[in-house]
């Protein structure tokens, strides 16, 4: 059986700090992955008190819990290629995905670098930032090449925390979530600002409320309906009023299967935060993904594609297609298997991906769909069979599961099956082990 | 000194003598320690289990006797003292797993008694200094009952035993523990007490003054987060002491208002700043600080930044320029009153000094963007002084800003700009051609990518839509000949409100579609097991198996085993899942026998007092008595196919068709000579919709050819003679309520508008509805009912899923739902086609004042719609508000509404309308009525309405300068727009239009 966490430590070579350089302050960004501390670039701040709120409300996120009283301990990601800087991180509870994108327009200097490393973020550092917000100029390094490291070469700021599976999970389920969104209302900031500021406290926690357009304005409401986007626990949505209250283009909101993402735009950046269908829930589980996983047409063009990637900052799918001499729909579905891997992020201002690779040792990232896993056990341990065949599409199937034989249905109206699980979310967190298995079966290979 | 043995130890123990153990322990190696460790766990551990001295004579160990013989004697101070000695031993010798895990050491007192040996503990590990104590104390941090205290911890790192700590939870210790505690310190010949008070403690430990005690005003702690903890009266103290400096203390704790801290913190470092009563000189040393404090977003710390700089002001020592510049920051803050005092402060400013005009204006600019009506209102005025400075530019940006505005702004807005554009000679500058070139600019948003469509669409044009298609009958029902004949008029517009037995209800797209198979029932089931989404799913399962079960493919256990081991998982008692509240309702037992199972125990009590649920359970158990005979192969029974439940709904809401309901019994039921079963007939009377009867009537059988007949012959308005039967009357009592629709007619009034009934031996149930002055209602079954009102502040969530049996109730009797209203049934508000009843409206105005938060959204939904499909006659819904007047919340009440009214112009109207009923019949205008009025003034103004004389009449009563006078004399002066009544007018028949088609639609049956 999958664990649920597993321990992880982040060494860093130092500690995120602010100091002042030269009478600037200096916002030197501490990396660290799993094959040492990389050094992507330092520039000049364009705006810093845009920069310190974005990273301050990146902080205030990473370590919120939305559900219970906890602190969040893992730090964000940041990918550096190709004019982009992107900060990439989840709420303690992991259903806030925040996504911040710099470019080259926030610095002074051009982006360098390219790769993906974890960002140390420590309270210090935070307040260090609220101080930035002042400065006219500052300065930034992401790592840094001549870290002077304590006595003897030894780490000296180290953070040991569990790595839960489901952070890590979310990160690549999340990213079908962004592609498939719908952009519903653009909203002018001052509005969405109000908006916000006039939401009942601790509302939506239980109990999921929509969003819906009324005249100029937004407003609340229990109905759900075409134009509407849910609001799942008020106070998550308060995390991004900072943001908003400096922010002088209006906001974006999307929406996909229950997943709504808003997007600010700030001088130079754009900052993206995503939140979960409900509050006690992250997006590992969903399962979105899992069905074209089992019998898509991405497995071909996989490795192929997987080549091509080198740090872009945008993926273009049609260039790729023509190197790579596929159909386009197939180098989509293989980008779409690629972020499941968390090998590519999706962005959505860009409506591309990027190649990012997360930090972490890739035997972890590798085994993320234990539901997919359990459906080919399934298949390996022969505890499927079909029971009988209904027509050319629809056709019945007994699985064995603990103690009970469920009967799964497989038709074009909607798979069902006799399960606990079935029962309890339908296919609105992706198909059932056993109707996977038995779509495996049916359609798929089984590789 | 001699080595020391366990025996020395056992010694010291015995003889409770801490110092010397202390002293002994502290010349030990480690290794030496590790050699005694084993020993000397389990001296502690039987001193923990025998010297409990709850313990038996007889099992006390022989060596722990002397110990036993000290303490009869009363020899030691406190008869635990060996206990505590003896525990030292474990600080002293053992690894920290031993004061991680006591329990498993079977040292269970180890870690409440260690928590009040600080003095003991530090003076221990200082000398012995092991390796695990900084993971031990990181350990120890994150468990709920630390041992360690921060004195601990302090301690050992100013004895250079741990490095110093500078996080966040060091400090928020340090704020909590610094001071005496309370605990058994005498006793436990610990030292804390030597320090009287916080303060000793600090001067005990200077180098605290250095950077600690700075650092606690940098972090969320309860030092600020609860001054009456005495932190801020003690760091004052120390700064007239010399120990701090005060020039520091001001202005670090302006810079920590900067700082992502919580609000309480903020506003206690807010508090402290102006308890240390900085002088003006002080202050202006601190001005930069004070002008970076207005980007602050906390309200209170913006509201510091703008008093000091009005304080300095007063004293000429403010720079126009710096403040001017900087003050658009506080704008962005949440509250309105340091934004008030801000444009103030900008007026007096520029008054000094008229060189900063041009910035005060920019930043009065800004001001419009405030939320607050009262801010913008007071940026006009000052931006209407400071006309002669305000640019092209500026003008385009308040252009741009008239969107956002309170519509109760919008002319004072409008009226600026006409003097900017008259005193111009440049034509006015369209918002579109300019942008903002600085930061400090105001945020110009611009407009949605998707034009953002109001709910409502606003009253079109003054055409008359073309009524040739509806039926004459719906077109008087639906009012939409009053309505075009009121605007034709150009009448006064008024909502009528609709009879509920005109009233179309046969929806097509509301149908409720039976199961169709044994496989749709299986899934049906296992969802409703899992989850209660709609009720009515409740019915249909009901009747699915009633229909489906003897269905039983001989693949069946295959198909539902998965089920029955998820009914046995789901109906633990008292887990409050579906199954465990449906038992109280034969809802477990139902299902069971349905799947062949053993019966699964659940012991919850059947006690329904109401009729509503009653009959539910009648329900279930009439159904489960079928499936029990067809188990047992009755052959009588089993002769008969099986039938359809009568009561299963045939549209949402809990309507039955009453041509369905005829259907049902002519082809299950009569055919075979199936007794209806009086509670599901019953109940499916309740659930006739008014439309559809007469036809139904006509399709009926003799009434003699079942049982209930008659009843339903007259629930369907025909002329039967009822005679009172006691064993039937559940369904004449039904039948009398459903009839109400047929005597729809002014010479029936109700005798009792809600009433109760009894019924049988001494069984009361309730009937709840009005009982008609009807003459063909038996007398006997009228003398069984009483005036029952069920009135509750309690508003039932609709929503809430666990609640899903007071959501099957609310569909009981959808014609009449007064009784339900009244109980605080939400449902009900969400019916759009029915007219709002005192008691709906009841409904609605409390859950509009409701704490939480949902519920206010959902009447903000149900006015919504109330007032978009005409349903609230704005003189009840007033009427109700004033009566109710003391019961709500009046900022959240008006909050809905004001939310409402921004829908669309009918809304702004039915609101202002509903707020005037209220205010005229208020005996008095209570403080806060500023509430109601400025929300009158915003609708008022929005349609160009003025108010009605008797209106008028009241708010003339209120005098005065206060915030209800100010409005009441706007409303007073408020002049009637021409083509108000024309616009209200259309959009009322533009509403009525809507009504008359959709039923038009029902009727066609499409």
């Amino acid at each position: 059986m999958t664990s649920v966490a597993v321990d992880y430590t982040y060494s860093y070579p130092f500690a995120s700090e602010v100091c002042a350089d030269e009478e600037k302050p200096l916002v030197r960004l501490s990396t660290y992955d799993d094959r040492g501390s990389p050094h992507f670039f330092n520039s000049g701040i364009a705006e810093p008190a845009i920069f310190a709120d974005a990273l301050i409300s990146i902080s205030t996120i990473v370590r919120s819990h939305f559900f219970e009283r906890k602190v969040g301990l893992l730090d964000p990601v940041v990918t550096c290629g190709q004019s982009r800087l992107r900060f990439e991180g989840f709420s303690g509870c992991c259903g806030v995905y925040l996504q911040c994108n710099f470019d080259d327009s926030a610095f002074t200097s051009p982006i360098q670098g390219r790769g993906t490393t974890n960002i140390d973020f420590n309270e210090q550092f935070v307040q260090g930032l609220a101080q930035t917000r002042f400065a006219e100029s500052a300065q930034l390094s992401v790592g840094a090449n001549d870290v002077t490291l304590g006595v003897g070469g030894r780490v000296i700021k180290e953070k040991k925390v569990k790595l839960p599976l489901r952070w890590l999970k979310g990160f690549c389920e999340v990213q079908s979530y962004l592609t498939n969104a719908e952009l519903l209302f653009t909203i002018p900031a001052v509005e969405v600002l109000r908006f916000i500021r006039g939401l009942p406290r601790s509302a939506g926690r239980t109990q999921t409320l929509w969003l819906t357009a009324a005249g100029n304005t937004l407003r609340l409401t229990t109905k759900t309906g075409k134009g509407t986007v849910p609001v799942v626990g008020t106070e998550r949505l308060r995390a991004i009023e900072p943001l908003v209250r400096i922010s002088k283009k209006p906001v974006e909101i999307w929406h996909a299967r229950g997943v709504t993402t808003w997007k600010i735009v700030l001088t130079g950046c754009t900052f993206v935060a995503t939140f979960s269908p409900e509050i006690y829930r992250g997006f590992s589980g969903e399962g979105q993904a899992l069905q074209s996983l089992a019998t898509g047409d991405w497995k071909n063009a996989l490795d192929q594609v997987r080549s091509k990637l080198h740090w872009q900052g945008t993926i273009d799918s049609t260039e790729i297609a023509e190197k790579a001499n596929l159909p386009v729909a197939e180098v989509q579905s293989a980008l779409d298997a690629l972020a499941t891997r968390g090998l590519v992020g999706f962005d959505i201002s860009d409506q591309s991906f990027f190649h990012r690779e997360l930090p972490f040792n890739s035997d972890l990232i590798e085994d993320l769909h234990p539901r997919l896993q359990a459906a080919k056990k399934l298949i390996t341990n022969s505890a499927i069979r079909q029971h009988q065949s209904i027509s050319a599409t629809d056709s019945e199937w007994l699985v064995q599961g603990s103690g009970v034989e469920h009967m799964v249905r497989l038709s074009e109206s909607g798979d069902r099956c006799t399960c606990t699980w079935y029962s309890k979310h339908q296919n609105n967190r992706g198909p059932c082990k056993h109707i996977l298995a038995a779509r495996i079966l049916a359609f798929g290979d089984n590789d | 000194m001699s080595k020391l043995t366990i025996d020395d130890i056992r010694d010291l123990v015995f003889a409770a003598d801490r110092d010397q153990l202390c002293e002994r322990m502290a010349t030990l190696s480690e290794d030496q320690r590790t050699a005694l460790a084993a020993d000397a766990l389990k001296l502690v551990s039987d001193i923990d289990s025998y010297c409990s001295f709850s313990t038996k004579p007889e099992e006390v160990p022989d060596y722990l006797r002397d110990i036993k013989a000290k303490v009869d004697n009363e020899e030691y101070p406190d008869w635990r003292c060996p206990r505590w000695t003896s525990q030292l031993l474990v600080v002293g010798l053992c690894d920290c797993e031993a004061i991680k895990s006591s329990h498993k050491f079977k040292i269970g007192w180890l870690r409440t008694d260690l928590k009040d040996m600080q003095q003991r503990m530090l003076q221990v590990l200082d000398a012995r200094r092991p390796k695990w104590l900084a993971d031990w104390l990181k350990w120890e941090w994150k468990q709920e009952f630390p041992v360690p205290s921060w004195y601990l911890e302090r301690g050992l790192i100013r004895s250079g035993a741990l490095p110093a700590n500078d996080s966040a939870e060091y400090f928020a210790r340090m704020s909590d523990e610094m001071q005496v505690i309370e605990g058994n310190f005498v006793n436990t010949e610990d030292t804390l007490t030597l320090f009287p008070s916080r303060r000793a403690m600090l001067e005990a430990d200077p180098d605290l003054f250095k950077h600690d005690i700075w650092r606690l005003l940098q972090v969320d702690s309860s030092a600020f987060r609860y001054p009456q903890l005495g932190w801020p009266d003690l760091l004052i103290e120390l700064s007239a002491a010399g120990h701090l400096d005060r020039m520091k203390l001001l202005s670090e704790s302006l810079n920590s208002m900067t700082l992502p801290l919580s609000v309480k913190t903020l506003t206690g470092l807010a508090k402290f700043h102006e308890q240390l009563g900085p002088t003006v000189a002080e202050r202006e040393q601190l001005t930069d600080a004070y002008l970076r404090l207005l980007h602050v977003s906390n309200s209170t710390v913006v509201g510091l930044a703008v008093t000091a700089c009005d304080k300095l002001q007063k004293d000429k020592r403010l720079a126009a320029n710096p403040f001017l510049n900087n003050l658009p920051g506080a704008f962005l803050a949440d509250k309105k009153s340091p934004a008030l005092a801000g444009i103030k402060l900008a007026m007096k400013v520029v008054q000094s000094d008229p060189a900063g005009v041009p910035q005060a204006a920019q930043a009065l600019v800004n001001a419009l963007q405030h939320s607050d009506a009262d801010v913008q209102s007071l940026a006009l005025e000052g931006l209407l002084k400071l006309r002669s400075s305000i640019t092209a530019e500026l003008r385009a940006a308040i252009e741009e800003q008239l969107d956002f505005l309170a519509i109760a702004i919008r002319p004072q807005a409008k009226k600026l700009l006409d003097e900017l554009a008259s005193s111009s000679e440049d034509a006015p500058v369209k918002s579109s051609t300019k942008k903002p070139n600085t930061s400090d600019m105001p945020a110009k948003q611009s407009l949605p990518a998707k034009p953002i469509k109001s709910q409502q669409a606003e009253p079109s044009n003054g055409d008359l839509p073309d009524v040739a298609h509806i039926d004459a009958n719906i077109r008087r029902d639906s009012h939409l000949e009053a309505a075009i004949a009121a605007r034709s008029a150009s009448s006064p517009p008024v909502v009528l409100p609709i009879a509920k037995h005109v009233i179309l209800r046969r929806d097509q797209e509301s149908r409720v579609n039976p199961i169709a198979d044994l496989d749709e029932l299986i899934s049906a089931v296992a969802t409703f097991v899992e989850k209660v989404d709609d009720v009515i799913e409740l019915e249909r399962i009901l009747d699915g198996i009633s229909r489906l079960h003897r269905e039983k493919p001989s693949d069946f256990d295959k198909r539902v085993d998965a089920l029955r081991k998820q009914v046995i998982k789901r109906s633990e008692t008292y887990s409050s899942s579906t199954l465990d509240v449906g038992a109280e309702i034969g809802l477990l037992t139902l299902i069971t026998t349905w799947l062949d199972m053993e019966p699964v125990p659940n012991p919850r009590r059947i006690h329904w007092y109401t009729m509503r649920q009653w009959f539910l359970r009648e329900r279930v158990y009439e159904l489960i008595e079928r499936l029990n005979k067809t188990k047992q192969g009755d052959p009588y029974h089993l002769k008969k196919n099986p039938v359809p439940m009568l009561a299963l709904p045939t549209h949402r809401g809990g309507w039955i068709d009453p041509v369905v309901l005829v259907e049902r019994i002519n082809e299950h039921y009569a055919p075979q000579h199936v007794l209806l079963d009086d509670h599901d007939i019953a109940q499916a009377i309740l659930r006739l919709t008014p439309d559809g009867r007469s036809e139904a009537l006509s399709m009926l059988g003799k009434p003699d050819y079942y049982n209930g007949g008659k009843d339903l012959r007259y629930a369907l308005g025909d002329k039967v003679e009822v005679t009172f039967n006691s064993r039937h009357a559940v369904i004449q009592l039904a039948a009398e309520r459903a009839r109400i629709v047929s005597l729809a007619d002014e010479k029936y009034q109700p005798v009792l508008p809600i009433a109760q009934a009894s019924l049988g031996s001494g069984q009361r149930i309730l009937l709840e509805g009005a009982l008609l002055e009807d003459p063909t209602v038996p007398f006997e079954l009228m003398k069984t009912g009483f005036s029952y009102e069920p009135k509750t502040d309690y508003v039932h969530d609709h929503l809430t899923r666990h609640l899903w049996p007071q959501r099957w109730a609310a569909m009981t009797n959808p014609m009449d739902t007064d009784a339900s209203c009244l109980s605080g049934h939400t449902s009900h508000l969400l019916d759009g086609e029915a007219t709002w009843t005192a008691a709906a409206c009841r409904l609605a105005i409390l859950a509009s004042s409701q704490d939480r938060g949902e519920i206010r959204v959902l009447a903000t939904d149900a006015l919504v719609e109330a007032c978009q499909r005409l349903l609230v006659v704005p003189e009840v819904l007033g009427h109700v508000m004033a009566v109710n007047y003391s019961l709500v919340k009046l900022n959240r009440v008006s909050k809905v509404l004001s939310d409402v009214a921004k829908v669309s112009k009918l809304h702004h109207w039915l609101v202002l309308r509903s707020l005037e009923a209220c205010v005229i019949e208020l005996p008095e205008l209570p403080s806060d009525s500023h509430l109601l009025l400025s929300q009158m003034v915003e609708s008022a103004i929005a349609i160009g309405a003025s108010l009605q004389p008797k209106t008028c009449d009241k708010l003339k009563s209120i005098e005065g300068k206060s915030k209800s006078g100010k409005l009441a004399k706007q409303l007073l002066g408020l002049s009637e727009e021409a083509e108000h009544i024309a616009a209200i007018n259309t959009a009322i028949v533009d509403a009525t239009f809507q009504r008359a088609c959709r039923w038009q639609r029902i009727a066609s049956g499409k």
